[in-house]
């Protein structure tokens, strides 16, 4: 007994050493299983403030180029509102139809980027709004120049997100004129590359079509920008087209972005929890 | 007991520049340098071995939980602190069995060199080994490690000379 427990004494390092990495690769394989690992995550509150505030700091470096950009993103909305002020006078007459087509049952809550990664093979960002502001996860996110990805885990006050740029990521989407559909993939490398998979191979594509969210998800409404096609190539199973997307969104400088919250959605959960309950 | 609160400084410095500052830096898209493992590479030749391991996990935790790879820099930097005493033996032996802080003072140029070298190789390794955690980008994989352990590792013999190497 006495030279066992010697022994283990004598080699205790190795019994602590698989102990520390048991406990590591147990979070990282265990990550995608538990809602409640977001706290270990930069989405925690600790973390997360303190990653709000570097990001307080560094957000000052470049805000002439911000607000350059935010003054081009106003005159262009400035435009939009203009145009569909006037679409909508020339509509006047038969208002009675732009009623019923009812309302947009979208709504959009805006957030800051605490925390964001673009060289890895799987990047998270973490935005500064959580389950608090009505954040749950599953919702659509976006930037002004284009569609960002998914909330994936909230805690409170910060949410965590599956960006485009992350292997798990995998949104619906159609290129405008043919509105042939795809998916969208990251294989990793270029943060300004995706690849647009199983495009039918006789879909009429060509360089420079703009590619969009299909609205086949509940996630995004239909017509978001995602970014352009950039090289059209057949897969390695020459049954469909592979498409390089040039992505419309930044996600190097990604600053402001915009959660989408579908009414529809909740509405149509609720009912189900009602109907659940029922039984 | 001061040599605990000074270790703790270190800790909460070298943490904050990592994710503040060096988490940021991609040098030519591939390079990223984890100054942290200075702070396991420079624990005193004589930290008992568990000891060690445990201020190197909990350090990989930290860095982990602010910069959302969940374990990765926990599991590597345990595996630095437990095959830290045999990489030390390797490149300097000390003969009268003093403990001593290594170091470019202590162990001299090379032979830290030759000891932070391969300290961080191995760590990195996990690194990204855990992060692609797939053979099929190996090209990628090979130079990503390749390039950020040359890049610590220049961090890590600037900082070691600036706060130790003169006397």
């Amino acid at each position: 007994m006495k030279g066992l427990l010697e022994f283990l004494y004598k080699h205790s390092h190795w019994l602590v050493f698989f102990l520390l990495e048991g406990i590591s690769l147990f979070l990282l394989f265990s990550f995608n299983d538990y809602q409640g690992s977001v706290w270990l995550s930069s989405a925690n509150t600790v973390s997360g403030s303190a990653l709000e505030v570097g990001q307080r700091v560094t957000g000052y470096f470049g805000l002439t180029t911000e607000n350059r950009r935010l003054a081009e993103q106003n005159a262009q909305l400035e435009e939009q509102v203009f145009g569909l002020r006037q679409m909508l006078d020339s509509m006047a007459l038969d208002r009675l139809t732009t009623l019923t087509e009812g309302q947009w049952p979208f709504d959009v809550i805006p957030a800051n980027v605490v925390e964001n990664s673009t060289n890895k093979p799987d990047n998270y960002i973490t935005i500064n709004k959580g389950t608090l502001d009505g954040i749950t996860p599953d919702m659509g996110v976006i930037s002004s120049e284009g569609v960002v990805g998914v909330t994936y885990r909230c805690s409170p006050h910060y949410t965590l997100l599956l960006p485009i740029l992350n292997s798990k990521s995998n949104i619906s989407c159609k290129v405008l004129p043919g509105e042939s559909f795809g998916y969208l993939e990251w294989p990793g490398g270029d943060a300004r590359l995706a690849k647009l998979c199983d495009v039918p191979r006789y879909a009429v594509v060509s360089v420079g079509d703009t590619v969009v969210t299909s609205g086949h998800s509940a996630f995004f409404p239909e017509g978001l920008i995602v970014g352009i096609v950039s090289a059209i190539d057949p897969s390695a199973d020459n049954l469909s087209n592979a498409i390089d997307v040039q992505l419309g969104t930044p996600f190097a400088r990604l600053k402001h972005v915009f959660v989408i919250r579908n009414a529809g959605a909740e509405e149509r959960e609720t009912l189900t929890r009602m109907l659940t309950e029922k039984d | 007991m001061h040599t605990f609160f000074s270790r703790l400084l270190n800790f909460v410095i070298l943490i904050l520049v990592q994710v503040f500052i060096l988490n940021k830096i991609h040098l030519f898209g591939y390079a990223t340098p984890m100054l942290y493992v200075w702070f396991i590479l420079t624990l005193e030749a004589g930290t008992g071995r568990n000891k060690a391991m445990l201020w190197a996990f909990v350090m990989g935790l930290v860095i982990d939980i602010f910069s959302n790879t969940f374990g990765i820099h926990a599991a590597a930097a345990t595996l630095l602190a437990f095959v830290r005493p045999s990489l030390i033996r390797l490149f300097f032996i000390r003969n009268d069995g003093e403990p001593f802080i290594p170091g470019i003072r202590t162990m001299g140029t090379g032979a830290f060199r030759g000891y932070a070298l391969i300290g961080i190789a191995l760590h990195h390794c996990v690194v990204f080994g855990l992060e692609y955690f797939s053979f099929a980008h190996l090209l990628q994989l090979g130079i990503s490690i390749a390039a950020s352990t040359l890049l610590t590792l220049l961090f890590v013999m600037a900082v070691e000379r600036i706060t130790r190497g003169r006397s």
